[in-house]
């Protein structure tokens, strides 16, 4: 089974997200999408459509005036995508 | 992915049963209270040592967010009142968030003369051009020409150079930012901290709701556009030439920072002399 | 060799008195302006609070001094600032901070000629009904009336008491003449004087609710440092501290904070001939000691005549006028200003008329003047 890697899980706290959009807007990576949930205050929240994206930077966890972003940097474990010597990891780390 | 029961980095310096805050849809507040939280935690602060005192309005709902002792006072008179706690005592770390209207026009004074004792807190002015909390009336650095609701013709007033101020008055440390700066905010609010007199930062914060739709700035996402754009990091340049034009030319940077004796040492001293002259008979 | 309790006789002044009071009560944080006739309280606390381990600063105004004032005793300190009529009026937000945040602290008022600048070197009682109704709002507070130098002394000592027990600022309401007179003066031995402190919390920071209060009415207080991590606001909150819009939140909050005052009847009061007295003055301060001596001019001319002299006038001893008023046959009230006391006496006193005496200073009544008006009266 193949395993897109990542280099983060996303939390995000939608009850406290006020729908500013900074997120989306600041992201390099264009990992947010807007998305068409309100949540409970009646703000539409954003989604992390392209988590396997993110690099970490943390320009949204540090940007988000409602503190409602945590990248959670998680260890990569690069799954076999498709048998190429060039896509191997080596010590962790994706070469090539 | 949204995993909202995962304990963020931040919880544990903040009152998080108060949460969402109250501020608006974009409102810089929300960053400068992050930045703080990240500063509290690089410069390794005692939480049990922190106080954070405000005046009045929305800057000033800040500290009721922080998970330390907290004080939120009357309009302007959070200067005064931290410099009470913090000459009663020293030990403490005592910080003040205030906005623009409330350290500068009603607090003006105070500013001043905490800045001239060099009374060892650090003061952060929310900038956001406005009397936000009230509804946006005009203030003391509010733009030419601008709009508020005490100014529906335009602002007649020319505004207040806040660095320049600060500078002239004496303050150990003295520095602008933007809150597009999240890291050298960061940094800053470190800096601040970790100062052994009067360390002010200033950081200019988009208040869409009010100042915002008023003056027709668009987005919040906009202005936080245009405040990067505009924004120039310029360490070495004189307090006062670090110019303000909101939509020309913002000049960010650290512009003093230099060694003054804190108050408390002062305080120190005077006791010392006190003593000397009871043993030597006088009083 | 000076310790921290000058215990002995002196030739002293009311504002120096005051100033010893403080210090003798643990006071050890002082902030002030100079104003006249107040100043020599600050000037002595300048020279002395260094010396016994506390911190003078004068500050830039009265508004600053008494923010400073707050945050000191939440800091944990004994404070106090001291002023006249024009710094008690800009003092008047801040007082209200420290009414609705529980911050114990004493401010001391030597009253001057008003209203506006006024005569700032001459004596007046204008300042009573300001001390009451100070700021806005739904309040009680603590004024004291010393009407001698030793009271100056000793009421300060026991302003900083009760400002420790309930938790609020306390004024020492003195008119010009009683700060500035020199009098003889007996600073008691250390053991001799009975100081109080604010109760502090007996849980830790998990369980403390910085405003919830047990049956005395007043809560345990934590202060800036103890680890309590405590919000405390002049917004109208709820026991945790924060902000509260609620009408109930309302109505519970000011209730408990005029409760905790009103329900204690809090009394301070010298009765001098008042057990057959027919006609009764009603006086404090410097004017007392004038219906003193005109209470024996009275009786040597075979009048009752009797005094009622208020050392406290906040709370206003109301239960006491209105029972004494049943067995005379007239009130007087000496004051010096246009008339502010009579009107508290005549809500209080059902029994008998109550005669007004206004005299708006500098000079107070004269012994012959209270006995003219007390014969006028007596029916």
């Amino acid at each position: 089974m193949d395993e897109i890697e990542r280099w983060a899980h996303i939390h995000i706290r939608n009850s406290e997200c006020k729908g500013c959009r900074f997120c989306v807007e600041i992201c390099p990576k264009r990992v947010y999408e807007m998305t068409t949930t309100y949540n409970e205050q009646g703000y539409r929240v954003p989604h992390p459509s392209h988590e396997e994206e993110c690099i970490v930077c943390r320009r949204c966890e540090t940007a988000c005036p409602d503190l409602a972003i945590y990248i959670e940097r998680v260890n990569t474990r690069l799954m076999r995508l498709h048998a190429s010597p060039s896509s191997q990891m080596i010590g962790g780390r994706r070469c090539g | 992915m949204s995993r909202e029961k995962i304990k963020f980095p931040l919880d544990g310096l903040l009152r998080r049963d108060r949460f969402p805050h109250l501020w608006c849809q974009g409102c810089g507040l929300g960053i400068i209270l992050g930045a703080f939280c990240r500063a509290v935690q690089e410069a390794d602060i005692d939480l049990d040592r922190l106080v954070v005192i405000s005046g009045i309005g929305c800057a000033a709902r800040l500290p009721g967010y922080l998970n330390c002792d907290s004080f939120h006072a009357t309009h302007g008179r959070a200067i005064p009142l931290a410099s009470g706690a913090k000459i009663a005592n020293p030990d403490l770390k005592v910080v003040v968030i205030g906005g623009d209207g409330d350290l500068f026009a009603i607090g003006g004074n105070h500013f001043l003369h905490a800045a001239r004792r060099n009374i060892e807190i650090s003061v952060i002015c929310s900038n956001n051009l406005n009397y936000g909390m009230t509804g946006g009336q005009q203030g003391p650095t509010t733009p030419l020409q601008a709009l508020t609701k005490t100014t529906p013709f335009g602002n007649w007033e020319e505004p207040l150079n806040l660095v320049e101020l600060a500078a002239a008055a004496g303050a150990a440390y003295v520095a602008r930012w933007t809150v597009t700066h999240t890291q050298r905010l960061t940094r800053s609010l470190k800096k601040g901290l970790e100062k052994e007199g009067f360390a002010f930062i200033e950081v200019v914060s988009p208040c869409p709701a009010i100042y915002g739709e008023m003056n027709e700035q668009g987005s919040a996402w906009q202005m936080w556009e245009e405040l990067e754009v505009v924004s120039r990091i310029q360490d070495s340049i004189l307090p006062s030439e670090a110019s303000f034009d909101l939509h020309e030319r913002i000049i960010c940077g650290e512009f003093i920072d230099r060694e003054r004796v804190g108050y408390t040492l002062r305080l120190r001293q005077n006791r010392n002399m006190a003593r000397q002259e009871v043993l030597a008979g006088y009083g | 060799m000076r310790g921290e309790i000058l215990t002995g006789t002196y030739f002293a002044q009311g504002d120096w008195a005051c100033a010893e009071g403080a210090i003798a009560a643990g006071c050890r944080f002082f902030a002030g302006y100079p104003i006249t006739p107040a100043s020599e309280i600050m000037e002595r606390m300048a020279l002395r609070l260094p010396q016994v381990g506390g911190d003078f600063v004068q500050f830039e105004d009265e508004i600053a001094s008494m923010a400073a004032v707050v945050g000191a005793s939440y800091a944990g300190v004994k404070a106090m600032t001291a002023t006249s009529g024009p710094g008690l009026s800009l003092m008047a937000e801040n007082i209200g901070l420290a009414l609705m945040t529980e911050a114990p602290c004493v401010v001391a008022d030597i009253m001057r000629g008003g209203p506006s600048t006024g005569q700032p070197t001459m004596a007046a009682q204008g300042d009573l009904m300001q001390a009451r109704w100070l700021t806005h709002g739904d309040y009680e507070v603590i004024a004291l009336a010393p009407a001698s130098v030793q009271e100056m002394f000793d009421l300060t000592v026991e302003a900083f008491n009760l400002a420790e027990r309930y938790r609020l600022p306390v004024l020492l309401l003195a008119d010009g003449l009683v700060g500035q007179m020199y009098d003889k003066l007996a600073i008691p031995e250390t053991d001799r004087i009975r100081v109080e402190s604010r109760k502090k919390p007996t849980v830790g920071p998990g369980d403390y609710l910085p405003f919830q209060a047990d049956d005395s009415l007043v809560p345990a207080m934590a202060c800036f440092g103890e680890g309590y991590h405590f919000h405390a606001t002049g917004l109208t909150h709820d026991e945790c501290g924060y902000p509260d819009m609620s009408p109930e939140g309302q109505s519970r909050l000011v209730t408990r904070l005029c409760a905790k005052v009103r329900d204690r009847a809090i009394m301070r009061v010298d009765t001098y001939h008042l057990e057959d007295a027919e006609v009764a003055v009603v006086a404090y301060g410097i004017v007392a000691r004038s219906a003193r001596r005109a209470v024996d001019l009275a009786r040597e001319r075979r009048l009752r005549a009797g005094l009622l002299r208020l050392a406290m006038v906040w709370p206003f001893p109301a239960q006491l006028l209105d029972s004494l008023s049943r067995r005379l046959k007239a009130i007087l009230v000496p004051e010096m200003n246009c008339g502010q006391l009579v009107h508290e006496v005549r809500g209080a006193a059902r029994g008998c008329p109550v005669h007004s005496l206004p005299k708006p200073g500098p000079i107070p009544h004269s012994a012959q003047e209270i006995l003219e008006a007390m014969e006028k009266v007596k029916i």
